[in-house]
């Protein structure tokens, strides 16, 4: 591990490294800081420009754009009461009142040491536990990856809001649509009816960009922002037992974060609302939460970066997405032909060791970008929704375009907008939507190589304990999620509806 | 209701596909097949679909209809609509002046006024995508069929 990571930061300090991660830390803050668009939408619509970049390149910018948005998430909420993202909401509570307090530098600092401590101790963790679990995972055949997909697959719709059965047709949706045109095993022609533009099936790019990009442009276009923060921000370091008490909260957030993010389901979105709760649980004074407390902060802005950075090991190791942004750096993978899984680490360890390395950097980067350069974040909420808006349709228009040279592309991520937008308006979640399309090949190939290999015997789901154990945590999760969500808050359940 | 419905007419084509499927002949190597599998998840979701659909019902009896909004009144729909013509544009006039004509016409639907301001950004937006995509990243951007 120590040499691959060695050998991954010379290559992550190379000129044209360092200048991807940059721009993907720099975009990531701006989106995070725009509550118009979302690190999901903006990775979505940037997709088909990476294709141009090496893998390498590409997956570093991405990245830098995911764990970028949650730093930058944080700035608007607290000096506007403005969530960048819908996992800074938390941050509102505590973040906004200690701007109206004359504390905003205070927040934002805390929040930016915050991010930066659980977003280090993410890629640390990511660097000791990928390999291992990349190395356990080499022992698994086909049954046992059909198990898992399956866990995760449920996980994911179950957690997906507070509807299930939504969340399921959603999910089931997902995986119907990604069986149109050619069956991978036999050749045969599924659900293409003909059309010559089917048979080759659905490109997963167009189908992002319009649920998420053109989807979040229609939804968002109809919310104004006008308002910024025009006050002073007051001294940046909380000092004496305001440091001591964010810098303690910050690791118990890191913590929740980083058990949370292996999990499929518990998004960043969802994770935030649960550091936040423990923090007021654990707290000597927890009437006072919601009136400007440092640890209200801290707590959730540490929980959704190492939450975000987390998501990685599972996406490395296993080639399993925990969130939809997690989904599209695997569809990002599949296209530039990397194995998704443990053969990662071992095939293109250069590959991985390098992006991981980036992470260490990224951080650095947007501790540097997040601190001084604050109050001019805050004022990118002054860009008119009547440029954003049109400038991210065009992207989407013409990178659908782009994919294959296909005006087909282009109807398909259309079309896909407003199936997004739709879903929005009436509350569907649209995270099993994309995961189901994404996840769908894999668990179908998974689960027909398991029967192949039993001589089409479904018991061999139940001989094997590994995916025995995955089958039953699935349907466990499926039976307990209802009983879940009406634990949680109304606030909580619309950020994870949201998603 | 709208959703409801469509998955279940998704689900269905998918029942009926998965079964035309399952009929074909199977290799010995793959018991499943093509169809079984779309047949089996297509069920699930019919099976879904009925449920949100019964229960749609069962709620808009109770008077708790999910929020209404019209496509083709909304400023969604306007949007969509523009966005299917600009594609349609872009196959017969190429992107120029689609895009042109798009940008323009587009920031009148999310609040510009000033057609001034309309069309100095609109040509402006134009001239930067064609540089980033057909000179920098060397897409092949439609030329158009009537261009051509």
């Amino acid at each position: 591990m120590e040499l691959g990571l060695l050998d991954g930061f010379v290559r992550a300090i190379s000129l044209m490294n360092l200048w991807y991660c940059f721009l993907g830390c720099l975009l990531g803050t701006i989106v995070g800081v725009l509550p118009a668009l979302g690190p999901a939408a903006t990775i979505a619509i940037l997709l088909p420009l990476t294709a141009y970049l090496n893998p390498t390149q590409s997956i570093i910018m991405l990245a830098g754009i995911f764990y970028g948005a949650m730093y930058g998430g944080s700035t608007t909420s607290i000096l506007m009461n403005i969530p960048g993202e819908a996992a800074s909401v938390p941050t509102c509570l505590d973040g906004y009142q200690m701007t109206r307090q004359g504390r905003a530098g205070q927040a934002l600092a805390i929040a930016a040491l915050g991010s930066f401590m659980a977003g280090t101790a993410g890629a640390l963790f990511l660097s000791f536990a990928a390999p291992l679990l990349a190395d356990f995972a080499l022992a698994f055949g086909p049954p046992e990856y059909f198990g898992l997909m399956f866990f995760s697959l449920t996980a994911l719709f179950s957690f997906a809001g507070s509807d299930l059965l939504r969340g399921v047709s959603a999910g089931l949706a997902g995986i119907l649509l990604s069986m149109v045109g050619l069956d991978i095993m036999s050749g045969t022609h599924r659900l293409a009816f003909g059309i010559p533009k089917l048979l080759s099936g659905l490109d997963v790019i167009p189908v992002l960009m319009g649920l998420f990009g053109v989807g979040e442009v229609l939804f968002t276009a109809e919310q104004q922002i006008t308002s910024v923060y025009e006050g002073k921000l007051g001294h940046l370091i909380p000092r004496g037992k305001e440091l001591v008490k964010g810098l303690w909260a910050s690791v118990r957030g890191t913590v929740i974060g980083l058990a949370t993010g292996l999990f499929p389901g518990l998004m960043p979105s969802v994770v935030t609302f649960i550091a936040y709760d423990i923090e007021k649980r654990v707290s000597k004074y927890p009437e006072k939460f919601g009136t400007g407390v440092i640890e209200g902060v801290a707590s959730p802005e540490a929980a959704n970066n190492a939450n975000c950075q987390a998501g990685f090991i599972p996406l490395f190791a296993l080639g399993i997405p925990t969130t939809p942004i997690a989904a599209m750096l695997l569809a990002s993978l599949m296209v530039y032909g990397l194995p998704v899984g443990p053969m990662l680490f071992k095939q293109h360890g250069d590959f991985a060791w390098t992006v991981v390395a980036s992470m260490y950097i990224g951080n650095v980067m947007l501790l540097i970008l997040n601190l001084p350069l604050v109050g001019l974040w805050a004022r990118l909420c002054l860009i008119p929704y009547r440029i954003l808006g049109p400038v991210v349709l065009g992207v989407v228009v013409v990178g659908a375009y782009s994919i294959r040279n296909s005006m087909f592309d282009v109807w398909t991520a259309i079309v896909f907008g407003l199936v997004g937008y739709v879903m929005k308006k009436w509350g569907w979640p649209i995270a099993p939507l994309i995961l189901g399309f994404i996840l769908g090949p894999l668990l179908e190939q998974h689960f027909r190589a398991s029967l192949q290999g039993s001589g089409g015997s479904v018991l061999i789901f139940t001989q094997r304990p590994i995916c025995t154990i995955f089958i039953v945590l699935g349907v466990v999760l499926i039976l307990m999620s209802r009983r879940l969500w009406s634990k949680v808050s109304v606030q909580e359940a619309e950020a994870g509806d949201s998603k | 209701m709208t959703l409801e419905i469509i998955l279940l007419v998704m689900a269905a084509v998918g029942v009926f596909e998965g079964l035309r499927l399952s009929k074909s002949v199977l290799l010995f190597a793959d018991p499943v097949g093509p169809g079984w599998y779309l047949f089996f998840m297509s069920c699930l979701l019919f099976i879904c679909a009925l449920a949100l659909l019964v229960r749609a019902f069962k709620r808009r009896k109770a008077g708790q209809q999910q929020g209404n909004f019209s496509l083709l009144k909304g400023f969604a729909g306007r949007v969509v609509f523009l966005l299917l013509l600009y594609a349609l544009a872009i196959a017969y006039f190429g992107y120029g002046i689609a895009s042109a004509i798009f940008f323009v016409w587009v920031q009148r639907f999310f609040g510009e006024r000033s057609w001034a301001r309309c069309a100095i950004f609109g040509v402006a937006i134009t001239g930067c995508f064609y540089l980033v995509f057909s000179t920098l990243a060397k897409v092949p951007l439609p030329q158009g069929l009537f261009i051509k």
